[in-house]
């Protein structure tokens, strides 16, 4: 099969195979792992059976074993961070281990509706029959109550407030009713929910109090270090180029870690040698932001220039992604441009081709 | 069965734990002597443990010749609990440690600390030393566990002997119990860190002669003790005199509540109950799954009982919606805590207070009730001595002396006001904790100060610092001022640390090397109000665009006086900036106008043309006017071309117009000094003041012309 891109239970269904078959320790009810084996499938490790297992994300342990816990006392999971800081990847990944099953997905958006998250009609059958189980049409969100699986919800701060409140219910009695048939969906021991949100932009709405108590909050940090983030987007930038096709050379590593040290110091509001305070602007600097820089310099430098990204190639994106408020971020780039990039020895033709595009 | 003459307990220092075991094995074994692990200086400060007034957290300060250490007490320490049950029954107390006045004099570094219990740790699967103990020994109170913690160390130890520093520690232990025996006691308890304990059970006690050839002939310095009250956050600093301790207030939850098997939930509520004092939400029903949580990590991690880090952990994803704010709020008020000791008034002086008192003797400063005035004349060595101490016991808050009129810096008299009030007796134990001579004191004083303070107060007190002469810390408040002002997004901010940092900048005793930094850093505030000024004068109301105009002003003043003609240009091209903002308050636009005119960057028709151009706009112009001339009258004499595009506009007023605007003006023209007022009167047509008539005596102009010319610095004419 050529698929474009793969389930994390398809993609790492030897590894998780592995883990059922050398896991010795109990399960909650429905789950296919148990949270010892979903630590070390999201952290990585070796297991006695000799299966080496890839660690899934990279970062602070404890946050994955928080999440892990917090699935096991059957409490709903939202995952809280910057665009870029691995929320959907790691949600995916909790999902496949514990239920074998990350389908269940709804993506938030502004239009989400209510029938996203409970359940809508197959209005031929309803004109024609009536109500009836076979014209109701389930959620991902009521096939999980059923089957004790976990849910995903994606964006959670982009669906409209009162569509965020139909899940008090569900979270809080862990049950569907169904008015129409005079029914109800009761959720099978294993269902859980994991939503992620971004806190940086708070998205369109704000989540109610109501609505905040039923979740257990993990923030997922941006990047450690330097190291760590340059690795990130250098990869991230490999293989969207591939996928671009873009005739570009891989990106030099000196001008990649000269955005990822201007992202991080922006972001962080202080130079990396820690000496020099400086200005965040209001966008939120992430490092989903700085792999679209780099690759839009690539695209630039293929298509326009030499095929070699220089820092002409990257100033253009870079502006545009400090500048978000025409009047404040342009003063905090000003600044930083003369406070910082301009002092910085190899950094001059940076320093130059900044100043050019932002005139 | 005969009972053995001594029973060693061996405990955690701190540990709640451990109390709690040895308070049961205390009350079990009635012993008739307690012995503690502590330096012999501390016997006679004892008794005051049982002081009604004695709060802890408290310290035995051991200090002199250039030494000092801190040993401190907490309700949850075991040697505390020991002491209070041996003063409670009568039962007299000794401490067997080398004493500091060895140990402080032996040139023998201090060991590395080595974690006896890692092995042990490892043995039973656990990660570190801390977390098997905890499980072990501080979680489970037990009378008999000491026997326990004897094998157990015993195994960890070996038959090695102790070395260096250690070996000499514990033969002056043995010492003391031997001592003791000699003394008849028969019930001794004997109270020490665990990893002494092997080498104090008396089967194991090496000869007599041993242990004495070990101890002929230490040396030795001359050191005193004295309570001290002390703090938990003290007791948490890693660095410094701390004991190590990471979580005091944690721990004293523990030792009053630990072991009643509710202790997560009682400190999970407790932190609800802090958060929502602040307005924070945090439901009941959000304590029970913070609680769950918790046991549910401490399970994936194999504990059997959330410690600490998953309380944490817990309170952060359920309570605090993992923002880390209200988290570092809980932490700082459960975790750390903000308890400070007590110590009885009668208790004996801190250092600090000694070496105050010392300095204000030695430069003949009684300190009296009465008051009294001095004139200090800061040429005189003295005198400076005398205001630099002043100066200091200013940045302790102990306010001896009042400063009698302000004084400009780089002046060389001061007159000072004082008044010695008892209440500074305790100022000065309540800051004995940053420091035991006034000077050291005022630097870790002023290196907080200056991690809190705002923007213009820092400047104030890098100003404080100097004249305090503390160079020591001028670094760190630099530093703080650096950071402060880089992220300073008001502007007005930053022009008002322009006048202080001037006149700092002309105090001739800062040292080359500080001044270059002060530059360095004075011209990076004028890098960014070139940058941000420009944007923070648009859209400010009245009162906020005159409180502007008196910045700009004074802003103005305080460059002029350092005379360098880079900052003034910066200075300038910003104001440039700033005059072609539109939409300008007319107090600002008006006083930019000035300072540009001031500044000669605008001939006197531009001033005229800019002027005209503003008073054409209704509304603005009579603040515009201010602006412009308040407390500067004297450019409508220089440019008689101001005047009339000033007399235009007012004549050309309406009646209404005129009424609306006359207080403004009254208040713009009061400013002026008299003179300028006449002077701007006569050609008007007023009251001139008739100039006497002069007869020239020719001979007599002659004689004194060369002098006049002389003063003017020209040549004199022969």
């Amino acid at each position: 099969m050529n698929l474009l891109r793969q389930h994390a239970e398809q993609q790492f269904a030897q590894e998780l195979e592995a883990l059922r078959e050398s896991d010795t320790r109990p399960r909650p009810p429905n789950w296919k792992l148990s949270p010892w084996a979903v630590r070390t499938y999201l952290l990585g490790g070796r297991l006695d059976s000799g299966v080496e297992i890839t660690p899934k994300y990279i970062g602070p342990p404890r946050l994955m074993e928080i999440a892990v816990a917090t699935l096991a006392t059957d409490r709903a999971l939202l995952l809280l961070g910057v665009p870029g800081t691995a929320k959907t990847w790691v949600s995916e990944h909790l999902a496949a281990a514990i239920s074998g099953d990350s389908t269940l997905l709804i993506q938030g958006t502004a239009g989400t509706g209510e029938e996203s998250i409970r359940y809508g009609w197959n209005y031929a059958r309803l004109l024609a029959d009536g109500p009836s189980p076979a014209a109701l049409v389930a959620s991902p969100v009521m096939n999980a109550m059923r089957e004790g699986k976990v849910a995903r919800l994606e964006e959670l701060t982009r669906v409209p407030a009162e569509v965020q409140d139909t899940l008090i219910t569900i979270l809080s009695e862990k049950t569907l009713p169904v008015p129409e048939l005079g029914s109800e969906v009761q959720a099978v021991q294993g269902f859980n929910l994991i939503a992620t949100a971004n806190d940086r932009d708070r998205g369109v709405n704000e989540l109610s109090s109501a609505l905040k108590r039923r979740f257990n909050t993990v923030v997922l940090p941006v990047p450690a270090t330097l190291e760590e983030e340059v690795d990130i987007v250098s990869r991230r930038v490999a293989s969207l180029g591939k996928a671009l096709q873009l005739p570009a050379e891989a990106p030099a590593l000196q001008e990649l870690r000269r955005v990822v040290t201007v992202f991080r110091e922006l972001r962080e509001g202080v130079t990396s040698d820690g000496k020099t305070k400086v200005k965040s602007p209001s966008g939120s600097m992430s490092t989903a932001e700085c792999i679209s820089v780099v690759n839009q310099g690539l695209a630039l430098a293929a298509h326009f220039g030499d095929g070699r990204l220089n820092a002409q190639d990257v100033a253009a994106g870079l502006v545009g992604a400090v500048v978000k408020d025409p009047v404040q971020d342009r003063a905090v780039w000003r600044e930083y441009l003369e406070a910082v990039v301009k002092e910085r020895q190899d950094w001059k033709d940076l320093y130059r081709a900044c100043r050019d595009s932002d005139t | 069965m005969s009972q053995p003459p001594i029973r060693v307990f061996g405990v955690r220092h701190h540990g709640p734990g451990s109390a709690a075991s040895l308070a049961l094995a205390l009350e079990a074994w009635q012993p008739d002597l307690v012995v503690l692990e502590g330096p012999s200086e501390m016997e006679p400060l004892l008794p005051l443990a049982d002081h009604p007034e004695m709060q802890p957290p408290v310290a035995v300060l051991i200090h002199g010749e250039g030494h000092a250490c801190y040993y401190p007490w907490v309700e949850f320490s075991p040697e505390w609990v020991a002491l209070r049950h041996a003063l409670a029954r009568a039962i007299p107390v000794r401490l067997m440690d080398l004493p500091q006045s060895h140990d402080a004099a032996l040139e023998i570094e201090r060991e590395r600390f080595t974690d006896p219990l890692a092995e042990l740790a490892r043995a039973a699967g656990f990660e570190d030393g801390e977390a098997w103990w905890e499980w072990v020994v501080e979680q489970r109170p037990d009378g008999e566990v000491f026997e326990g913690i004897l094998e157990a160390m015993r195994a960890v130890r070996g038959p090695a002997p102790a070395q260096g520093r250690e070996a000499l520690r514990e033969a002056w232990m043995r010492r003391t119990l031997r001592q003791a025996r000699k003394d008849g006691f028969g019930r001794i308890a004997c109270v020490c860190g665990a990893w002494h304990a092997p080498a104090l059970e008396m089967p194991a006690w090496p000869s007599v002669a041993e242990d004495e050839k070990l101890l002929k002939g230490l040396p030795k310095k001359k050191l005193e003790a004295l309570w001290i009250p002390w703090t938990y956050q003290r007791m948490a600093l890693e660095s410094g005199y701390g004991a190590g301790l990471d979580s005091p207030e944690f721990y004293h939850l523990i030792w009053q509540h630990g072991h009643d098997g509710q202790l997560t939930s009682r400190w999970m509520v407790l932190a609800a109950q802090l958060l929502r004092s602040e307005d924070l939400s945090a439901s009941p029903a959000s304590v029970v799954e913070a609680v769950r949580l918790a046991e549910a990590l401490a399970a994936l991690r194999g504990r059997n009982l959330p410690s600490l880090a998953e309380l944490e952990e817990a309170a952060l994803a359920v309570l605090c919606g993992g923002a880390p704010q209200p988290l570092a709020l809980v932490r700082s008020r459960l975790v750390v805590g903000q308890r400070m000791g007590q110590i009885p008034a009668d208790a004996p002086q801190v250092p600090l207070a000694r070496d105050v008192a010392a300095r204000a003797k030695r430069l003949r400063l009684p300190m009296e009730a009465a008051h009294r005035d001095y004139e200090l004349d800061l040429r005189k060595s003295t005198d400076l001595e005398r205001s630099q101490l002043l100066h200091r016991l200013h940045l302790l808050e102990v306010g001896w002396g009042q400063l009698r009129q302000s004084r400009g810096l780089g002046t060389f008299k001061e007159t000072w006001r004082l008044q010695w009030q008892p209440e500074f007796a305790l100022d000065l134990v309540r800051a004995a904790p940053w420091g035991n001579t006034l000077e050291t004191a005022c630097q870790a004083r002023v290196a907080t100060r200056a991690q809190e303070s705002s923007l213009p107060r820092l400047v104030e007190l890098v100003e404080s610092v100097l004249l305090a002469d503390l160079s020591g810390a001028l670094a760190d408040v630099l530093a703080a001022l650096q950071g402060r002002a880089a992220l300073a997004s008001d502007p007005a901010l930053l022009l008002q640390t322009l006048p202080p940092f001037a006149r700092i900048l002309r105090y001739p005793d800062v040292r080359g090397t500080d001044s270059a930094m002060l530059r360095s850093l004075l011209e990076g505030l004028l890098e960014r109000l070139s940058v941000g000024l420009p944007l923070a004068v648009a859209s400010l109301n009245d009162e906020a665009a005159e409180a502007m105009m008196k910045h700009l002003g004074e802003a103005h003043q305080a460059l002029l006086t350092l005379t360098e003609p880079a900052w003034l240009d910066l200075w300038l091209g910003t104001l440039v900036k700033v005059a072609e903002v539109q939409g300008v308050h007319g107090f600002v636009a008006g006083r930019v106008l000035w300072i540009l005119s001031d500044l000669k960057h605008f001939p006197s028709e531009e001033v005229g043309l800019r002027l005209g151009r503003a008073l054409s706009l209704s509304g603005q112009g009579a603040s515009f006017v201010e602006g412009l001339l308040r407390d500067h009258g004297e450019i409508l004499v220089h440019a008689p071309l101001l005047v009339e595009v000033i007399d235009n506009w007012i004549c050309g007023l309406s009646e209404e117009r005129f009424i609306e605007v006359l207080p403004l003006l009254r208040r713009t023209f009061s400013s002026f000094p008299r003179g300028v007022r006449s002077q701007l009167i006569r050609p008007r047509g007023g009251p001139t003041t008739p100039v006497p008539s002069h007869r020239l005596d020719p001979q007599r102009v002659a004689r004194v012309l060369p002098v006049v010319q002389r003063l003017l610095g020209q040549e004199v004419s022969s």
